[in-house]
């Protein structure tokens, strides 16, 4: 090998060094031309094959200064300090006031929303969920089942020669359906007003 | 993982290695690269020049150019003031690392006679 060898060498290791900082790069170069200089062609070859082919070099200079990897520290969280939460406390207020005056605004389709909302906030427990959905329902059930026990005791008693004859101190079908509804309502905005005190903070 | 180790192990005292070579003697880049390589200590002369910038920056070490009428000018590298600090500080840490680790990794002798 002649001096082009080596300029050929180090040209070669200029060009798979580019991804190195130019004091690096520079550094390695020049340190490497030191060896270089002055060789006749075969120590330049001998010199060459003991330094190694350029990818190699500039593989070690990559691998020096590789970042050490470290583990993230994960630090406590401050005493008092709220701990992290991914839903926003806005949603069980908005929940607890839907479950609250929904079904007063619009009716039904108020609640009905109310309680969908209530099911994707983590404020509250499952039985604490299946107590607000299902209760209104319920108790406007029994009311019902009720009114139409009363219609139909009220309609007379067989060959007492009542029948037909509404008692007026005994509430007709549609006053009992009203109640069932006004109940639904009260014990709606009762359970909404059960959700908002009982809402997880944090 | 044995190479991890290795290489996690090279990495925690190669600068301390240079430090103490250059406190001999002012070494040039292919000098060190050599006894450095020949220890296992480093890949290549690659690896060398990385490490020197890191120890200029920390103004442990520091070059100098030496003109020579039978050869090439060559940068020569030396130990600073700080870096003879920085080595003494290594050495007494050292003193104590070496013998806590090897009580910690020192194999046990299992007692068998009950087996």
């Amino acid at each position: 090998m002649t001096d082009s060898a080596a300029m050929t060498y180090l040209l070669a290791l200029s060009d798979a060094l580019a991804g190195e900082s130019a004091q690096v790069r520079g550094d390695i170069v020049a340190g490497v031309r030191e060896e270089l200089e002055g060789l006749d062609a075969e120590q330049t070859a001998a010199k060459i094959a003991e330094l190694g082919s350029p990818a190699f070099i500039a593989a070690s200079a990559r691998e020096e200064q590789a970042p050490v990897r470290v583990e993230p520290i994960v630090q406590p969280p401050e005493i008092g300090a709220p701990l992290p939460t991914a839903e926003p406390r806005w949603l069980s207020l908005v929940a607890a006031v839907l479950v609250m005056l929904g079904g007063v605004v619009l009716p039904v389709i108020g609640w009905v929303a109310g309680i969908v909302v209530m099911w994707t906030s983590k404020a509250w427990m499952r039985r604490q969920k299946l107590v607000v959905t299902l209760l209104p329902l319920s108790i406007s059930v029994i009311v019902l089942a009720i009114a139409v026990l009363v219609e139909m005791w009220s309609g007379g008693v067989h060959g007492s020669g009542l029948e037909g004859f509404n008692n007026p101190l005994v509430p007709t079908i549609f006053d009992q359906i009203w109640v069932a509804i006004f109940v639904a309502l009260f014990t709606g905005s009762a359970t909404g007003l059960w959700l908002l005190a009982t809402a997880k903070k944090d | 993982m044995t190479v991890d180790v290795a290489t996690q192990l090279r990495k925690g005292v190669v600068e301390a290695c240079i430090l103490g070579l250059l406190e001999r003697d002012p070494m040039y880049g292919w000098q060190l690269s050599e006894t450095l390589v020949g220890q296992g200590m480093i890949a290549s002369i690659g690896s060398l020049y990385p490490i020197l910038s890191r120890l200029k920056a920390q103004q442990l070490v520091t070059s100098y150019e030496v003109s020579s009428d039978a050869g090439p000018t060559r940068k020569y590298y030396r130990l600073t003031a700080e870096g003879e600090r920085h080595l003494d500080n290594f050495r007494q840490q050292w003193a104590l690392f070496v013998p806590a680790v090897d009580t910690l990794v020192a194999p046990t002798t299992k007692d068998n006679t009950h087996d």
